[in-house]
């Protein structure tokens, strides 16, 4: 029977009309594959042998002689290839063209000692256990099959769970060690050599994050301790320096029943206040403390010093934390201004309020509204502590990693409106297999893009560390202009980012279903590369 | 078929395809008219669909309740997805064939091309904005509603209020008038003391000779008392006076919780009313037929033009039902909250007449009349002196001429005042000012 010759690689076809990106992308290389000596590296992609490339057209039965095919054999059969025939393979690697010689080998089938059909020289035998769970042959199959498919890219390729691939890669360790002690051999030397490669890969590739790095972490932590120390101090000062003005909120006097000249002009500080209290009357927006039974005060959350109360609670949420506990207490002194506003679906009679100063939060927020920081803006106390940090800017001729970068820098630093610049306003349309289109009207939902946002802050306020970028993929264009149709050029790549959480003290790579490590990036017309996926970090 | 003009361009433009593709074709019988006619019935499926998912469209604008933003993301979300639908649709159909082999006025090309143009011609429907108009509609309507029901709830409270002043004003009223008719009871019975006493004072000097001292008149003690009965109708109403302050201040402030109420009313119609909403409703529709007027294909203008106008005439709907709640809101509150302050409201806030009657009330007591009735009456005492020593009858005129002095500033004072206060109290019951005040409140509409 004539033997049988092949790489002893493996491959998968990647269908592309664009002859650039078609081929075969090799998956494995055989533990006794001549090729193992070489360049080769799974990843790369196989798009012809000997100076000739292979068609995109390729169809049934050429295409399954290609290399890695189930009937690559057959085409070097046909040319009378010999074992130890020297082949070269045009190679794509990331964009990068190779060429890798390597010799073809005459398929080998190994026996033991007793004659019996082993993994390799020197055994095991493939139907045989050894105590384990199923046949070595049956193992080595499940075996290759995984690290196949971690190893192949499989971070970007597939969402694993790196931290329970691991475990079960381990799981494998007893028998992978129990072969290399009881089967010498290349078979057992080359396995052991996969096991462990796939284990490196698994663990996640090792970060040192700086102080500086995690400068962001610090925001949600070191920053709200100062501020919350600061705005404690600076409370306390400010209710001092009023002395006796300040009167008890409550009980307070009915406007109507009683001599509102007792109580105009004094300080009264409000109780702790929720969102529940903020209301709409006759198109106005009242903040309303009080009861019934111990009388009412108002806000007009519309005023212009409700205004800058609130520009400073915002630069709080972005400077410190987007995190506070939503509830407000407000320092006001009494006008002579009685209102009769609807509060709880009932007529509500009381004296309307100068703010003077407010609280938010734990008590971690304060800003004495009397003051000003040269900017017109009321600063909240511990404000001038913080130092300044990196402004994120979203440029137009930003490349697809710096746009990913500005991204993730926006997510840590909180800055939302960097953040939604990073995002296309458009989607490309795509067919079951036709042509695709450009929809230059899509809009999505606020409410879709708050999500996403909120997803991402808490994931950089939890168990990422950091993200960076892994790989930038090379652009390729998927829609042709057609200005007759209004359509425009677009481009596309993808950016793979390697999310770091904390594993025993160490900074490493990982993968869940939570993060997301693929993002696609793209362009019409060669202007400003925008994410074309809102999806959270 | 609605909306079909479109359609019917696209047969036209796939029958001339397919003859000019007949007529310069080497051998017709090569031609793909199944696969042609395969794809004719799925545009043919494909056009009524669209009409039905543009219809359906029009539907969601019966809902009365969908917010501005429902309304728009629930629009904007249902021809996105057929914009998607609709390419992927079409497009299908030439899956697998490569648009370079195709001419520019072949079948196929034909068919690239709607494949492209109807999901742009969805997509900018997803983009009109009569949705979210109806929604803002919908938002204003209840907005009204639930503004009619406060401000009436307002109102009521603001009455009932005033009742309990007015009851306040009305016994304070009562109890100072009590206490003036008890008051001149009190100075008319000393008075009639004094006389009394007087007489028998004088009577006594008629068996006295020029030796004996005339004494101290018995009578002095009850003018003692008089005069302090004239002092205590200077001192006590200031009491009643007092309550009757606190009452038209506590008053006084309803009418600024009603002014401002107006203001307010006044600020919230001049930011949404009906002719503003109307007119909003009117620019959006031309701003929809400008969206949609764009197109150079034939037939997408038509088909866009006749969906605006089909679905401003739904946002009609809605606008009409808003229309009622806005003028049952103006019908109900006009000479209240709006406009010109009726007098009927002014009756219902200010009571005036039940205020004039106790002004009327308190100036009918005449106390300053009554007073001087008493002075007259003293000063003309008619003394008979005979059998009274000269000398006993000048100390008698010189006692009477005191009295009198000592009587007259007080009475004078007494009723002066008295009178001044109810004089006052009787203005200020009827409220005169403040229902002018009222009146002259600046409102919506005026």
């Amino acid at each position: 029977m004539a033997q049988s010759i092949s790489t002893g690689i493996k491959t998968d076809q990647v269908r592309d009309p664009d002859p650039e990106f078609y081929g075969f992308r090799v998956r494995w290389i055989q533990w006794d594959s001549p090729f193992r000596e070489t360049e080769l590296r799974i990843g790369d992609l196989v798009q012809g042998v000997d100076g000739e490339r292979y068609p995109t057209t390729q169809e049934e039965p050429e295409r399954a002689r290609a290399i890695g095919q189930y009937h690559e054999h057959v085409h070097w059969e046909r040319l009378g290839a010999t074992d130890g025939q020297t082949i070269t393979l045009e190679i794509d690697r990331d964009g990068e063209p190779l060429r890798i010689q390597g010799p073809l080998r005459a398929e080998v089938f190994y026996h033991d000692e007793n004659k019996r059909r082993s993994m390799g020289p020197g055994g095991p035998d493939r139907i045989k256990s050894d105590g384990f769970r199923g046949s070595w042959s049956g193992w080595y199959e499940d075996f290759v099959k995984n690290a196949s498919r971690v190893l192949d890219d499989g971070w970007n390729r597939g969402r694993i769970n790196n931290k329970k691939e691991l475990r079960d890669h381990e799981n494998n360790r007893p028998r992978v060690e129990y072969l290399l002690e009881h089967y010498p051999g290349p078979f057992a030397e080359r396995t052991v050599e996969d096991w462990e490669r796939v284990r490196d890969n698994l663990v996640g590739r090792a970060v040192t994050l700086t102080d500086e790095d995690l400068e962001y972490r610090e925001l949600g932590a070191k920053r709200v301790a100062i501020v919350a120390e600061a705005a404690k101090e600076a409370y306390a000062a400010f209710m001092e320096g009023l002395g006796d003005d300040v009167i008890p909120a409550f009980p307070t006097i009915d406007p109507v029943e009683d001599d509102r000249s007792t109580v105009t002009g004094k300080i009264v500080e409000l109780p702790w206040i929720t969102f529940r209290s903020f209301i709409n009357d006759l198109g106005n927006s009242y903040a309303v403390a009080g009861s019934s039974r111990e009388g009412f005060h108002f806000i007009d959350i519309e005023s212009p010093v409700m205004d800058r109360f609130f520009d400073a609670l915002f630069r709080y949420q972005a400077q410190v934390t987007p995190n506070y506990t939503e509830r407000y207490r407000f320092i006001g002194k009494i006008l002579d201004d009685p209102r009769m506003i609807t509060y709880r679906g009932r007529p509500a009679v009381g004296m309307m309020l100068e703010v003077i100063a407010g609280s938010a939060g734990d008590e971690s927020f304060f800003t004495d509204l009397s003051q000003s920081d040269g900017k017109g803006r009321a600063p909240f106390a511990g404000e001038a502590l913080l130092a300044g940090l990196s402004p994120v800017e979203v440029r137009d001729d930003m490349s697809p990693g710096e746009l990913v970068e500005a991204m993730i820098l926006a997510t840590k630093v909180a800055n939302q409106s960097a953040w939604r610049a990073c995002f296309a306003d458009w989607r490309v349309m795509s067919g079951f297999s036709g042509p695709q289109s450009v929809d230059r009207n899509y809009i999505l939902r606020d409410a879709v893009y708050m999500r996403v946002w909120e997803h991402s802050r808490r994931l950089v306020e939890g168990e990422v560390y950091d993200a960076r970028i892994a790989r930038v993929e090379r652009p390729r264009v998927i829609l042709e202009a057609d200005p007759d149709l209004d359509v425009p050029r677009v481009e596309e790549l993808k950016v793979y980012i390697d999310h770091f959480g904390k594993v025993d003290g160490e900074y490493r790579a990982f993968s869940n279903v939570n993060v997301n490590r693929r993002w696609t990036i793209q362009r019409l017309d060669d202007g400003p590369w925008k994410i074309a996926d809102v999806q959270h970090l | 078929m609605k909306y079909g003009a479109r359609y019917d361009a696209v047969k036209k433009i796939l029958e001339d395809a397919k003859q000019q593709e007949r007529d310069r074709a080497e051998d017709p019988s090569k031609l793909p008219e199944n696969d042609w006619k395969r794809i004719e019935t799925v545009i043919d499926s494909y056009f009524n669909d669209r009409s039905k998912i543009m219809e359906t469209a029009i539907g969601m604008l019966n809902d009365k309740s969908a917010t501005a933003d429902d309304q728009a993301d629930r629009w904007s979300e249902h021809f996105q997805k057929a914009a998607e639908n609709a390419h992927k649709r079409i497009s299908d159909l030439i899956s697998g064939k490569d648009r370079k082999t195709f001419g520019p006025f072949s079948f196929y090309e034909q068919i690239h091309r709607i494949s492209v143009q109807e999901p742009q011609f969805l997509s900018v429907l997803s983009g009109l904005p009569l949705a979210g108009m109806q929604g803002r509609i919908n938002d204003h309507r209840k907005k009204f509603e639930e503004e009619q029901k406060n401000l009436r709830d307002k109102f009521n409270d603001l009455k009932s209020k005033d009742r309990g002043f007015d009851d306040r004003i009305k016994r304070t009223v009562d109890d100072l008038t009590g206490m003036y008719e008890k008051s001149i009871e009190d100075v008319v019975d000393k008075h009639l003391q004094v006389s009394r006493k007087f007489v028998a004072w004088v009577h006594g000097f008629r068996k006295a000779d020029d030796t004996t001292s005339p004494g101290t008149p018995s009578w002095l003690d009850p003018l003692d008392y008089y005069l302090r009965a004239l002092d205590a109708m200077l001192v006590s109403p200031k009491t009643y006076r007092q309550r009757l302050d606190e009452a038209f201040r506590s008053e006084g402030t309803l009418i600024i919780l009603f002014d401002k109420t107006r203001r307010d009313v006044k600020k919230f119609l001049d930011g949404v009313n009906l002719e503003l909403v109307e007119k909003e409703t009117e620019d959006t529709k031309k701003t929809a037929l400008d969206q949609v007027s764009k197109w150079k294909n034939p037939g997408h203008n038509e088909d866009g033009k006749a969906f605006v106008e089909d679905t401003a005439k739904a946002v009609q709907m809605t606008l009409w039902s808003y229309s009622v709640v806005f003028n049952s809101f103006i019908d109900e509150f006009r000479g209240v909250f709006l406009g010109p302050v009726g007098d009927r409201t002014v009756a219902d806030l200010l009571e005036p007449r039940e205020g004039e009657d106790a002004g009327k009330r308190i100036k009918g007591l005449h106390v300053e009349r009554q007073l001087k009735d008493l002075y007259n009456e003293a000063r003309d005492w008619d003394v008979d002196f005979d059998g009274i020593s000269e000398k006993h009858r000048a100390h008698i005129q010189k006692m009477i001429h005191d009295h009198l002095d000592r009587l007259a500033p007080k009475i004078q004072r007494t009723g002066d005042l008295t009178m001044a206060d109810a004089n006052a109290i009787a203005i200020k019951l009827m409220k005169k000012d403040e229902a002018s005040k009222m009146k002259s409140l600046p409102g919506w509409d005026d």
